[in-house]
């Protein structure tokens, strides 16, 4: 009976030992995954401020980037010197404003097909096509874009006696992005529509409303939080997206643009315009254009945040 | 009853508005098919035609190949097809076709066995470009048969030829052999790197981590937050962090595939520790109460029941980080760079598929032929993966009684 | 008395489940009528008949006849039918809008879009369901926020919004605390004056407290039905009697 216990004492020892190496080693791994965080911050801060600080000296003159330019100008030349992003930001706003437009009735309507009215079979395929199309990559939209949509909206352009750059425009690049983000709307829409009470159903049409007015009525504005959370998501992909966008959007030197059939350019396109040819100043800026979209992005979902939460005041949560 | 009855909408009013909306809801659902439909149909229209396993195997640079001979003359039958030019003294039939990028080449469609030709090298086959030939004639003078006299004219040519002095052919180019294996490299070093990382986050947060410790939650929401982080962003890190970093592996200081893997590990890292976190959380918690009452450590728990349990789960997570990685542009334009060349290596600059069709659209003169090919094939493999990673899913459920 | 519903050998079943095996009553205007018995035994399945919600479930098959006011209520259109049927449930489930939207919406759906009427129309159904007073200085504000018994008097005004005749009630208090439902009773007593009442409750006391008429449905049937005091003080079926002396539940 000795020897029993003393090979167990043993043994519990021993685990011990590997116990605290294993969970110290998963701390370990979630640190390392946490602090890609810090990385991203400190490394952009860093090199989206510096350019303007330093001197550069490229094809026989010396330069500064002027900050202020850099901020409010409206254009953007080759010389970094006299490059401005506001116009930039003014343009990636409208777009992907736009983009949302065009996508929230589209999902909203087809998530309520497949959360209420379609019989479960479709509603599976459906939910599965939607999956299919969140896992295409931007680029292959933004061939799709280049390929189908922007024919088709030089044609348009056209038949109302509009011209259009072959289509590369404004328009093109909110429709590109409205389909790409038109899948995540949708299954957060349809998420939040299958998790509203089923008595909701039931005392609507209590009051003698039919299921197709509920179904407007008091499913879809129950949803309101869930589709709200889709569509700061989807704001914040259309922000953020860049080969779909360049491909299809023109890369206008100056703006901003509203037409709809004038080509323009966003932060984004702008950060990959030339980037492979680019050296000095000219790729440091990219930087600087990057921390102003991460700038954008946080007031974004900052303004988004205090909207939510008025309506979470007006309507209550469910 | 003397009751105020409330005046009602007429029925029929209200029915016809059901019906619009409801055929509202028919019709968005059945645009959001067809757009699916639309866009993999027209990718496989576009580039379609260009798929074969010798897209997939050679080389994107067309490179032109010279070979000296002495071979004479024989006779060879003439293939079946009638619309090449064919030379019976030498067994080779040319054709005039357009090239991907729009010229016109004379292009070697057929082959005899034993032509002297297809000797030469293996470069020599159908497929290739005639570029020029050196004959000697009856007579011991020098004829030339050049691309530029149309498949026609090179076959009269030959016909004059008793003796052929060298040959020259330029490979069709266009291949995506390097892009490819590129890509599978970086795929495998990515998910190598990544998703020790990540699964062993998740397991951390669903299984060791106290979650009302702030610490804990400060963690969680930090990872969070990078993944909403643009991909852009995340190329830019890998031009300040990652190119330098790797240098001290490879040894260059430009873009190459390793810094690329690195900056391709912080993308997929949110995706992946949520997910393996929702794939450990679906474990039920009594397997681990059960385990540790009969004696085992917590360690022994996990490794031996837990993270088997959730391996369908887990691999559900992989596949589609894998997914992820294939579609991946915008950082790699800056971390990699967009390079297409046709020698493979951790150190080089490659562009990797969905890199080189943001490149062919981005030039002056878009190849979208090869560039929907490049799409069809991202398509097909992004399917398989979706559907492999449902199938995981759904499995894995089934086993906990789900489903 | 008048009768409003006739109910005429009323079976219902759920595929092949009977629920309920030929069930003939009447349910008498003005008054309040209890359906009492223990659980599962198809006291909400018969209430639900009354307005046509079990029209929801897809399995259910129906056989007999319920006549509202002489119509069959099978050939009748739902809408129009709900419209003057009202019904409370037992969880109280206002919709995540505001008061004055929950109040509004049955009228609203029915097509009165004209504000000033229906500013009136809204506060005279709070009034009715005694809601009024607490809630007159935050229409706008959510209907979730209220306490359970606020919001069950909020469903009820929404109810009565509908203008209807008849109003059922599936255990309208079971979810709330003792004031809460104190409250509720006494507003069904003031209700019978104008309207019709079906209540179904688990809660025989409430029963006693506040109907005219009970039934006592056991196992699908209805073993007994008659007058409130009757049942309660001389019941002729053995079983009620049982079920009235706690003997099983």
């Amino acid at each position: 009976m000795e020897s029993t216990q003393r090979v167990s004492f043993k043994k519990s020892e021993k685990r011990t030992a590997l116990d605290r190496t294993a969970s110290f080693a998963y701390l370990f791994t979630a640190i390392i995954a946490a602090s890609s965080l810090v990385l991203i911050a400190v490394f952009l801060l860093v090199k989206g401020l510096a350019p303007f600080f330093k001197t550069y000296a490229e094809n026989g003159t010396t330069f500064r980037i002027n900050f202020f330019s850099f901020l409010f100008a409206f254009h953007w030349y080759s010389l970094p010197s006299e490059s401005g992003i506001f116009y930039l930001v003014i343009n990636t706003l409208y777009v992907s404003l736009l983009a949302t437009l065009i996508a929230l009735p589209l999902s909203l309507y087809t998530a309520l097909f497949i959360s209420k009215i379609a019989p479960k079979i479709c509603g599976t395929i459906l939910e599965f096509s939607i999956e299919l199309l969140a896992a295409i990559p931007s680029v292959i939209y933004g061939l799709f874009g280049r390929e189908v949509i922007c024919p088709a909206v030089d044609s348009l352009a056209q038949s109302i006696g509009l011209s259009s750059k072959g289509g590369l425009s404004t328009l093109s690049s909110a429709i590109v992005l409205a389909l790409m983000i038109l899948p995540i709307l949708t299954s957060l829409s349809v998420n939040a529509m299958n998790n509203v009470p089923a008595n909701y159903l039931a005392s609507s049409l209590a009051l003698g409303a039919s299921k197709t007015e509920t179904y407007f009525k008091v499913i879809i504005p129950s949803s309101r939080s869930g589709i709200f959370a889709g569509l700061t998501l989807g704001l914040g992909r259309a922000l953020g997206e860049a080969t779909a966008v360049s491909s299809v959007i023109g890369n206008a030197g100056s703006g901003p643009t509203f037409d709809l059939f004038g080509t323009s350019a966003t932060l984004t396109s702008n950060m990959l315009l030339g980037y492979s040819e680019a050296v000095g100043a000219n790729a440091d800026i990219r930087f600087s254009i990057g921390l102003a979209l991460i700038l954008l992005i946080i007031a974004v979902d900052f303004f988004l945040g205090l909207i939510q939460k008025r309506m979470e005041r007006r309507y209550g949560q469910e | 009853m003397g009751k105020n009855k409330l005046a009602l909408h007429p029925l029929k009013k209200r029915e016809i508005k059901d019906v619009a909306r409801k055929g509202i809801t028919y019709i968005s659902a059945l645009l959001t098919l067809l757009l699916l439909t639309l866009i993999f149909v027209h990718i496989a229209q576009g580039g379609g035609s260009l798929l074969s396993a010798e897209l997939l195997t050679s080389d994107y640079a067309s490179l032109t190949y010279t070979y000296e001979s002495s071979a004479v003359s024989s006779y060879y039958a003439a293939p079946s097809a009638s619309d090449i030019a064919f030379s019976s003294a030498w067994g080779v039939g040319l054709k005039d076709e357009t090239s991907l990028t729009g010229e016109s080449v004379v292009s070697l469609v057929y082959l005899a066995p034993s032509s002297p030709m297809g000797k030469l090298s293996s470069e020599v086959k159908v497929g290739a470009y005639f570029t020029k030939a050196f004959f000697q004639d009856e007579a011991g003078n020098n004829v030339i048969a050049l691309a530029k006299d149309g498949a026609k004219g090179v076959i009269e040519t030959f016909e004059k030829g008793k003796t052929l002095t060298s040959f020259s052919i330029t490979t069709k180019g266009g291949g995506i052999r390097a892009s490819l294996l590129s890509t599978l490299l970086v795929i495998a070093i990515s998910l190598l790197l990544s998703l020790p990382l990540g699964i062993g986050s998740a397991i951390y947060f669903s299984y060791f981590a106290n979650k009302k410790n702030p610490l804990v939650r400060l963690l969680e929401k930090m990872i969070a937050v990078t993944a909403g982080i643009p991909s852009i962003v995340f190329g830019l890190i890998g031009v300040a962090v990652f190119i330098p970093f790797s240098s001290l592996f490879t040894g260059v200081n430009t873009g190459s595939l390793l810094s690329g893997c690195f900056t391709l590990v912080i993308i997929l890292l949110p995706s992946i520790v949520k997910s393996a976190e929702e794939a450990l959380d679906e474990v039920p918690k009594d397997y681990r109460t059960a385990a540790l009452a009969l004696g085992s450590s917590e360690r022994q728990a996990l490794h031996k029941i837990i993270l088997p349990s959730a391996l369908p789960g887990l691999l559900s997570a992989s596949v589609l980080a894998a997914g992820r990685i294939i579609g991946e542009s915008a950082a790699l334009v800056f971390a990699i760079g967009n390079v297409i060349s046709d020698t493979v290596s951790l150190s080089g600059k490659n562009a990797t598929l969905a890199v080189e069709i943001w490149s062919l659209l981005a030039g002056e003169n878009p190849n979208y032929r090869l560039a929907s090919a490049i799409a069809l094939i991202i398509l097909i493999v992004i399917s398989l993966l979706s559907l492999a990673a449902k199938i995981l899913t759904t499995v894995f459920l089934k086993k906990r009684g789900h489903v | 008395m008048n009768s409003v519903f006739q109910v005429e050998d009323f079976s219902l079943s759920y595929g092949e489940k009977e629920v309920l095996h030929h069930i003939s009553l009447s349910i008498a205007e003005h008054a309040v009528t209890a359906f009492i018995g223990p659980s599962g035994c198809g006291k909400s399945s018969l209430l639900r008949a009354f307005n046509r919600l079990n029209d929801l479930i897809p399995n259910a098959k129906e056989s007999g006849k319920i006549l509202y006011h002489d119509q069959p209520i099978q050939s009748t259109n739902p809408l129009e039918l709900r419209s003057q049927v009202g019904m409370l449930f037992q969880a109280p489930s206002p919709f995540p809008m505001s008061i004055y939207e929950n109040v509004a919406y049955g009228p609203r759906c029915a097509g009165k879009k004209r504000g000033k009427e229906l500013d009136q129309l809204v506060q005279e159904s709070l009034t009715e369901a005694a809601l009024w007073d607490e809630v007159k200085d935050r229409l706008k504000k959510s209907g979730l926020a209220l306490s359970g018994g606020q919001q069950q008097r909020l469903c009820l005004a929404r109810a009565l919004a509908m203008k209807p005749e008849v109003l059922l009630m599936d255990e309208p208090t079971s979810a709330l605390d003792p004031l809460a439902t104190e409250k509720i009773e006494e507003l069904i007593l003031a209700l019978k004056e104008h309207y019709t009442i079906v209540i179904v409750t688990h809660n025989m006391e409430q029963a006693a407290r506040i109907s005219d008429f009970t039934a006592f449905l056991y196992l699908g049937e209805l073993a007994e039905f008659d007058t409130t005091e009757k049942l309660f003080k001389e019941p002729s079926n053995p079983k009620t009697e049982a079920y009235l002396s706690g003997r099983f539940g």
